[in-house]
């Protein structure tokens, strides 16, 4: 009998591996995070039809955006990746094409991707020359204005510079409008950093030079983050900005309690809930740069914050990995689910995008300022590093340039 | 007592009609004290329990308004602690404050929530009923101060109750907190849900009920002098009880919540209670008589019965029947006791009886004769003893006069006189004779007699002690001749021992000169005289021998004789062909049973007698011997129809060698009377000049 046992325990080993290994070769496994764009129900709608059609399975992981970077270093190390499809935020394409995690876009989607995507887009994906994800979600930021608190400070209009931005707050502070008519999210994570980014390029700078390299210390840097220290200490910033990340910032301008917000664009789709205060009184428009920035011919800037699709170097289905991502991120899909900004170009000329997205040509023109974070393998560190100074000069504890100099002198620290 | 003609007379009332009158009585008494005590009772407990509900009411109030109170404290204390109020009232996130305060009223189902930045600064707030205005910047400066955090605040329509709580960031208030709860008609209809009374919510002109009570029915219980003083204290009115429940803020009552209770359903209620409990203890009542009656007759009357029956049976003398009864109560107990008594009386009675039984054996077997005689002369009673001597023709029935005036009494008439000297008499007589006749016998009789007294020493009679002692006499008599004759037989044996030798001899000498010597001349002469002088000195020593044995008689040895063989015996010994023509009649000596005798002696007395009797006897007479048994003594008579004895023959017959007849030695009778009495008998004679003469010997 213990021989008999044995036998067909083993049969059923043997059967079970035959039959994962077949499984293996028709399913694929892909990582989304939770909070990202698209509902989660529209990408399983969306897998489920490729099952269809194809007959490969998708196993859709949703977690949170914390988890998310764990869960695709864990997979990598193993032999065979957990996760066939990832999303990825761009802040890890260069850390992950350095380290061999993701795999290079095939040519052919390449193709696809530099002939229907902007550069815009498309170039926050490249790292060593080489396209490492298919963009799937064109996350930015834009500015968000409470029309109401606005006319109630005396004005109609989104301001257009940052000067205009500052005046339109005091005014509003000052007619006891709103306390703090400013509220970004500033907490000591990478938002802060999305925010000085954009504020210094509406000054007019980067955190790259023109070679790419990590440049967190220059003009445009520090002006961007004495403004932000000037408009805490002139109150016009709520210095629960400080404690707060881009979802409460969210909640604090569409409950009506900030004139002005600078926020990623989902905000735009919080400002159509109707139970939300800034229903009918919120309005989109592009980051208001610095008036010289403008007089020089620049334009508004906005911080990307793009994700997109990546295979893994350890999947054993990266046919169907692409296959199933060039599905995914097909202008078909993106074109049903307008309340996400597409990616392609053609969906944004459409007229129904102009119907469902009245701010297409808003975030046509804000995509166009967009600017990326450093492209960097140990980006992650110098974040760390970068958040920490300027959170300590916007805390009053170092003076924004010193917090520069600081920040620079530590990320140049880790190159060595 | 004499009532004038009119002698009222009380009914005889049994036991039980008693008991079941008092039952009755009781009952009666018991329901209309019941019902008498459950009405005031019920009443003043109905109002002690309107007092007490009120009161707890009263109380139950204050302690819900305490618990609002409370948890307005604690909510406010809670709300104005969280962090995000802390958070978004310090920096200035007034919509958000204002929707995380929204979500906390709705969860926690609070009242109004309002947020204050500063004395008179209203930040934000939700809920209806809340405004800024509605409290004074004094009471908010005093909140923020720390001070009086509670306020009955005035809303457009309502009141609210408000309590404060400070908003702090590191020890330093940021803004006030206040959490307001309306007292509207949701908050008096909790109050009267919870209490179950009316309640009017009286609050800076304003009023609210929940119930449909008129406004002027509420001016005029509060306007009432009673409710002006003590306002909390409970008081009972004509259709309400009130009590009045102050709200006071900074010591001022700013509210006031008044708890009615309608008590004219109560009273009503109480009306109809009392009908019930009317009708009801009746029906009780009279159910309890019933019972009780029922109970009273089974378990007392039908015992109690058959225990009068039993006392009733044991009265007409029934003393075998036991009482049973099957009860185990004191009836049970009382029924045992019953029987002990009965067995006790059974016993007694046998005792009295054998004891009665006893005196009256004693009485009867009292050789004395005992007659009672009482006031009147009548005998009252007598024993046995009493008819045998006075033989039963003499006996008097009880109740018949002892001296009938007519004479015609056949009861002696000295022992009359002697029972009437004694009822004269207070004292006791002893030993007086009387002598009266009985069937032709002489009867002596020593009577005594006493006072007969009652137990209370009453002379109620006289008792009459008599006893025949005419044996006694007789013997006396006799023994006076026995002690004469004993001397002179004592006498004659001594004369006859000195004679009887020299008779001896000369009878010898007699016999010698018969028979041995020979005469010559007058040989017959000779022959004659010597052959008289033989024969006479037989006779001699035949005198001597009977002196001798009548001088000293031998014992006498007994034994079983019949007296018929006796008699035949005795006659074969006498010399009946001397008398030819007699004729000996044997009369019943076969009817008689034997006796103890010496059968020799007695032959010799028998013969004596007869002897006797055929002498006396004429030529063709009759000597006739008879035998019967009389009271157990054996009587034999011997008759003969001679001419009789004189008295003075009589008194002598029996002496020692007295005889009427030329010849015999006078001995044979008293040899006789000496044989007689050795046998303890006694021998009498009977006679009548010319009619012959009877003796009679008595065994």
């Amino acid at each position: 009998m213990d021989g008999i046992g044995k036998k067909v325990r083993c049969l059923i080993t043997l059967l079970w591996l035959v039959m994962s290994s077949f499984a293996y070769g028709r399913e694929l496994r892909m990582l989304y995070m939770a909070q990202a764009g698209y509902q989660p129900s529209h990408i399983v709608q969306r897998a489920r039809s490729f099952e269809q059609e194809t007959g490969i399975a998708v196993h859709l992981s949703f977690v949170e955006y914390e988890d998310q970077y764990k869960l695709i270093v864990e997979s990598a190390a193993k032999e065979r990746a957990d996760y066939d499809i990832i999303l990825e935020d761009i802040i890890w394409t260069a850390e992950f094409a350095e380290r061999r995690i993701i795999d290079p876009v095939p040519p052919e989607l390449v193709q696809e991707v530099e002939r229907g995507i902007v550069p815009e887009i498309s170039s926050a994906f490249m790292y060593d020359d080489t396209l490492w994800a298919v963009p799937f979600l064109a996350n930015f930021q834009l500015m968000y204005s409470n029309m109401e608190l606005l006319q109630q400070a005396g004005y109609s209009e989104p301001p257009d510079t940052l000067e205009e931005l500052v005046e339109i707050a005091s005014k509003a502070k000052e007619q006891g409008v709103i306390e703090y008519p400013i509220f970004l999210p500033l907490r000591k994570q990478e938002a802060l950093i999305c925010v000085f980014v954009w504020l210094t390029g509406s000054f007019g700078g980067g955190l790259s030079n023109e070679d790419g390299e990590i440049d967190v210390d220059n003009a445009a840097s520090r002006r961007a983050l004495s403004f932000l220290v000037d408009m805490l200490n002139r109150g016009l910033l709520n210095p629960f900005s400080l404690q707060q990340e881009e979802v409460f910032a969210a909640e604090a301008f569409t409950w009506g309690d900030a004139l002005f917000t600078m926020n990623w664009t989902f905000v735009t789709g919080l400002m159509r809930e109707k139970h939300r205060p800034i229903y009918g009184a919120g309005r989109a428009s592009l980051i208001p740069p610095a008036r010289t920035v403008l007089e020089e011919g620049g334009r508004s800037s906005t911080v990307s914050g793009f994700q997109g699709l990546s295979v893994t170097r350890n999947s054993a289905n990266k046919d169907a990995a692409w296959r199933f991502i060039r599905y995914l991120s097909s202008p078909d899909f993106q074109r049903k689910h307008l309340e996400e900004m597409s990616v392609w170009r053609e969906v944004w000329g459409e007229e129904r995008t102009f119907q469902k997205d009245p701010d297409i040509s808003l975030k046509m023109e804000q995509i166009a300022g967009v600017r990326n974070r450093p492209i960097h393998p140990q980006y992650r560190k110098v974040s760390l590093h970068l958040q920490h100074w300027i959170y300590e000069a916007l805390r009053g504890e170092v003076s924004p340039s010193a917090a520069l100099e600081r920040a620079r002198e530590e990320i140049e620290g880790l190159s060595d | 007592m004499d009532h004038g003609g009119f002698l009222l007379k009380r009914p005889r009332l049994k036991i039980s009609t008693k008991v079941s009158l008092l039952f009755v009585i009781l009952v009666l008494f018991q329901g209309a004290v019941t019902l008498v005590t459950l009405t005031v009772i019920v009443s003043r407990s109905q109002n002690e329990a309107y007092r007490s509900q009120m009161n707890h009411t009263v109380r139950g109030i204050k302690g819900y308004l305490q618990e609002v109170l409370d948890e307005q404290r604690i909510n406010a204390n809670l709300l104005s602690g969280q962090v995000k109020i802390i958070d978004y009232t310090d920096f200035g996130l007034k919509n958000l404050l204002q929707r995380e305060l929204a979500i906390y009223r709705s969860s926690l189902r609070m009242g109004s929530i309002a947020v204050y930045l500063e004395p008179g600064v209203y930040f934000t707030g939700v809920g209806e009923t809340f405004a800024s205005s509605w409290i004074s910047r004094e009471e908010l400066a005093a909140a923020f101060s720390g001070g009086d955090t509670i306020f009955i605040t005035a809303g457009p329509e309502k009141p609210a109750l408000t309590v404060f709580s400070t908003i702090e960031r590191d020890g330093r208030v940021i803004g006030l907190l206040g959490l307001s709860r309306s007292l509207d008609e949701e908050f008096v209809e909790k109050i009267q849900t919870l209490t179950s009374t009316t309640i009017v919510f009286s609050f800076a002109g304003r009023r609210i009920s929940m119930d449909d009570i008129s406004d002027s029915t509420v001016d005029k219980i509060v306007h009432m002098p009673e409710m002006q003083d003590e306002p909390e204290e409970v008081k009972i009115l004509d259709e309400y009880m009130v009590a009045a429940i102050p709200m006071e803020v900074w010591g001022q009552p700013q509210a006031v919540i008044h708890c009615l209770i309608d008590t004219t359903e109560y009273r009503r209620l109480i009306a109809r209670y009392n009908s019930i409990s009317l009708i009801s203890t009746f029906l009780i009542l009279t159910l309890a008589l019933i019972i009780g009656l029922v109970f009273y007759r089974v378990t007392f009357n039908r015992p109690f019965k058959q225990l009068l029956e039993a006392v009733y049976r044991i009265s007409e003398g029934n003393l075998q029947e036991d009482f049973q009864t099957g009860a185990e109560d004191e009836f049970g107990d009382l029924a045992k006791a019953f029987n002990k008594m009965r067995v006790n009386l059974v016993n007694r009675e046998r005792e009295l009886l054998q004891l009665s039984l006893y005196n009256t054996l004693i009485l009867e077997n009292v050789p004395t004769g005992i007659v009672t005689v009482n006031l009147e002369k009548r005998v009252t009673s007598f024993n046995s003893a009493a008819v045998r001597i006075l033989g039963e023709e003499s006996s008097l029935p009880i109740g018949a006069v002892i001296e009938p005036e007519d004479g015609s009494g056949a009861f002696p008439a000295a022992l009359s006189e002697l029972l009437t000297e004694g009822l004269r008499n207070d004292r006791y007589s002893s030993g007086r004779e009387i002598i009266f006749e009985r069937r032709g016998w002489e009867t002596i009789l020593s009577v005594s007699t006493a006072p007969l007294l009652s137990k209370d020493r009453e002379k109620i009679g006289t008792i009459g002690i008599f006893e025949d002692v005419t044996k006694v006499k007789q013997l006396e008599q006799k023994l006076t001749i026995s002690t004469r004759l004993a001397a002179l037989g004592e006498m004659a044996a001594g004369v006859a021992h000195q004679i009887r030798n020299p008779l001896g001899v000369m009878k010898v000498s007699a016999e010698m000169l018969r028979d041995d010597f020979k005469v010559t001349s007058k040989r017959a002469n000779y022959s004659r005289i010597t052959h008289m002088i033989v024969n006479e000195i037989d006779t001699l020593n035949l005198v001597i021998r009977n002196l001798l044995d009548f001088a000293k008689p031998r014992e006498a040895q007994m034994q079983l004789c019949s007296i018929g063989d006796l008699v035949r015996s005795s006659l074969g010994n006498l010399p009946l062909d001397n008398y030819p023509n007699l004729q000996i009649e044997l009369v019943d000596l076969e009817e008689v049973p034997e006796r103890l005798m010496d059968k020799n002696l007695m032959e010799q007395a028998l013969s004596n007698i007869l002897l006797n009797a055929m002498q006396a006897s004429p030529e063709h007479g009759t000597v006739r011997i008879g035998a019967e048994l009389v009271d157990g003594d054996l009587h034999i008579r011997i008759s003969d129809q001679g001419e009789g004895l004189s008295e003075a023959t009589r008194n002598k017959i029996f002496n020692p060698f007295y005889t009427t007849k030329a010849a015999g030695t006078g001995l044979g009778l008293s040899i006789a009377h000496q044989i007689v009495e050795k046998h303890k008998g006694s021998i009498d004679v009977f006679s009548e000049t010319g009619k012959g003469t009877t003796f009679r010997i008595v065994l």
